[in-house]
């Protein structure tokens, strides 16, 4: 459909104002919410994360698409909510106690909203009760972590931790990352993945969701 | 002694295509006019936002060692380890630009603004990584003019140095990037090169971080350490500052923990050092 390649186009070249504004038009044209989504912002959005993931263009082209893509998703939220279009999943993300970085998480957020997961972000310096309390009330399938140093990252095991302690290690699923965060420490603190960048991360999200 | 030593906001305000490098955007390569239009807001709001501060002071060699030691968490071998008992000089520095960039790019994140409050962020971390350069070539020149190691002659009575008013920093652009004093400059010890090593690289493990601070107390300028040795500030960068021949700061990367270092930076500092030529160094 024209309009929902429009939007697509205009995402892609983040665009924002125009991308409401097709958003708009395309809810008075009564195209369903759903559609509206899946064939105009995440088919824009896919576009972009694949010309991303080949070096063609660079993180802050992918912000600004982002943005825009907000800038879509803003006009829709009624519709998706009173058309009750399911969100892809509910994951808690904070940076871990003692750390403030914030920027690394922050992507992750993005990219996972852009993707249609609710994200509960709990900001910086997050304790790790606040991470498993979070989650359990809101009922999260999955938990994300980000960290920028190897003394702060350690709270990362403490939160499996207490997961484990309150039977709830199946049922929520954790995700780290972060600049000295590595696969092989996840595995060694039992976290359910790792992501290397906000990409990634999209991905394990996914995966983990589905399990 | 110590010496607060203030940087204009110029002296670290990265380019434009230095931020994008940074992003591994291919020089040369065309931007998209928005990322274009966000990059120059981000590079004006660090013009106005960073409050660039630094301080140094110098440090006996046996002294050092108690400093490098830290909590005794470091690598058996280091870098360091062999470069620091052969210096001519160690000075202990710590710089940041302040809190209010970091506030600002949170507040950018909040409202939506995340492409401009991304890009902040990097302009930030190469604004402070510039800042500990402009550091490192104050600190030479210093030792050039006058052969007096800065940190170990009295200050001006307010303690404070403007860098700008005394060294203004076109002098210290002469020198190049290298921050060498040797050669045609007639330097007073030819042939010391300045560079810098921080906790948290090349197996100075973050925990000296502790130490560090109790030696320097960079609180005079606003950068305090959390129990969990992240600084605040943010943007802020510490370490030590050796002074030696280059031969000296030569080292192979074949620790056991180059193996998993995702930047390698020594290798171009090392380059640097050989050829003269200023090159980017990645934050940190
Ligand atoms: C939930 O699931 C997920 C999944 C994926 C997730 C995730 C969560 N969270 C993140 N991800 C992932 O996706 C994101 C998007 O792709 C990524 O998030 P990041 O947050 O990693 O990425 C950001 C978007 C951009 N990346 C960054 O901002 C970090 C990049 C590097 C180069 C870096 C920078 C830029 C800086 N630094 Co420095 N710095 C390094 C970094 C080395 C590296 N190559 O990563 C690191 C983190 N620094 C280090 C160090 C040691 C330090 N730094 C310092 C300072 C600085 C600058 C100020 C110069 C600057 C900014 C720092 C800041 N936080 O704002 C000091 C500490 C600062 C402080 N406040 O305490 C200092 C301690 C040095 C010193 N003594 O002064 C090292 C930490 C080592 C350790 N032992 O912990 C370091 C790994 C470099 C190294 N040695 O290789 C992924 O990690």
């Amino acid at each position: 459909m024209e309009l929902l390649n429009q939007i697509a186009t205009s995402l892609q070249e983040g665009d924002d104002a125009r991308v409401g504004e097709l958003t708009r038009k395309a809810v008075a044209e009564k195209i369903p919410a759903r559609q509206i989504l899946d064939e105009g912002l995440v088919a824009g959005m896919n576009v972009v994360g694949s010309l991303f993931r080949d070096h063609e263009i660079f993180l802050p082209d992918v912000l600004l698409a982002a943005r825009a893509m907000y800038a879509g998703l803003d006009v829709l939220k009624p519709m998706l909510v009173s058309e009750n279009v399911p969100t892809a999943g509910k994951i808690v993300i904070g940076t871990v106690q003692g750390d403030l970085h914030d920027i690394g998480k922050n992507l992750v957020g993005i990219m996972l909203r852009g993707a249609g997961f609710e994200v509960i972000d709990l900001g910086n310096d997050v304790a790790p009760e606040k991470f498993v309390e979070t989650a359990t009330r809101e009922n999260a399938q999955v938990i994300g972590m980000s960290a920028l140093l190897t003394t702060t990252m350690t709270g990362m095991q403490r939160v499996v931790e207490l997961l484990d302690a309150k039977g709830q290690r199946g049922r929520i699923k954790t995700i780290i990352g972060g600049a000295p965060v590595t696969a092989e420490y996840a595995r060694e603190i039992g976290a359910d993945a790792f992501g290397f960048d906000a990409a990634s991360a999209v991905e394990r999200v996914k995966e983990l969701a589905a399990q | 002694m110590k010496e607060i030593v203030r940087f204009p906001v110029d002296a670290c305000l990265p380019t434009a295509a230095e931020v994008l490098a940074g992003q591994g955007v291919p020089a040369g390569r065309p931007t998209a006019e928005p990322v274009a239009e966000s990059l120059r807001e981000a590079l004006n709001l660090f013009q106005e936002l960073a409050a660039p501060i630094t301080v140094v002071t110098g440090i006996p060699s046996a002294e050092f060692a108690s400093v490098y030691r830290g909590e005794g968490r470091n690598a058996p071998e280091s870098p360091l380890a062999a470069i620091f008992p052969k210096a001519e000089q160690l000075v202990l520095f710590a710089v940041t630009i302040g809190a209010p960039v970091s506030e600002e790019i949170s507040r950018l994140f909040a409202t939506g603004r995340f492409d401009l409050g991304y890009l902040l962020d990097a302009v930030a971390s190469s604004g402070t990584d510039r800042l500990a350069q402009k550091l490192q070539e104050y600190c030479a020149v210093r030792k050039q003019e006058r052969n007096s190691p800065p940190g170990h002659e009295q200050v001006a009575s307010c303690g404070l140095r403007v860098a700008g008013d005394e060294n203004p920093l076109g002098d210290l652009g002469v020198l190049g990037g290298s921050t060498s004093v040797s050669g045609s400059a007639g330097r007073a010890q030819a042939g010391t090169v300045f560079l810098r090593y921080s906790p948290g690289y090349c197996g100075w493990d973050i925990t000296g971080q502790r130490q560090l601070f109790r030696a320097l107390r960079p609180e005079d300028i606003g950068i305090t350490l959390r129990e969990s040795c992240l600084m605040e500030p943010l943007k802020s960068i510490s370490g030590v500052l050796v002074a030696a021949r280059p031969e000296v700061h030569r080292f192979d990367n074949t620790y056991p923990f180059c193996t998993v270092c995702t930047t390698q930076t020594c290798r171009s500092r090392i380059a640097e050092i050989q050829d003269g030529k200023p090159r980017k160094h990645e934050a940190g």
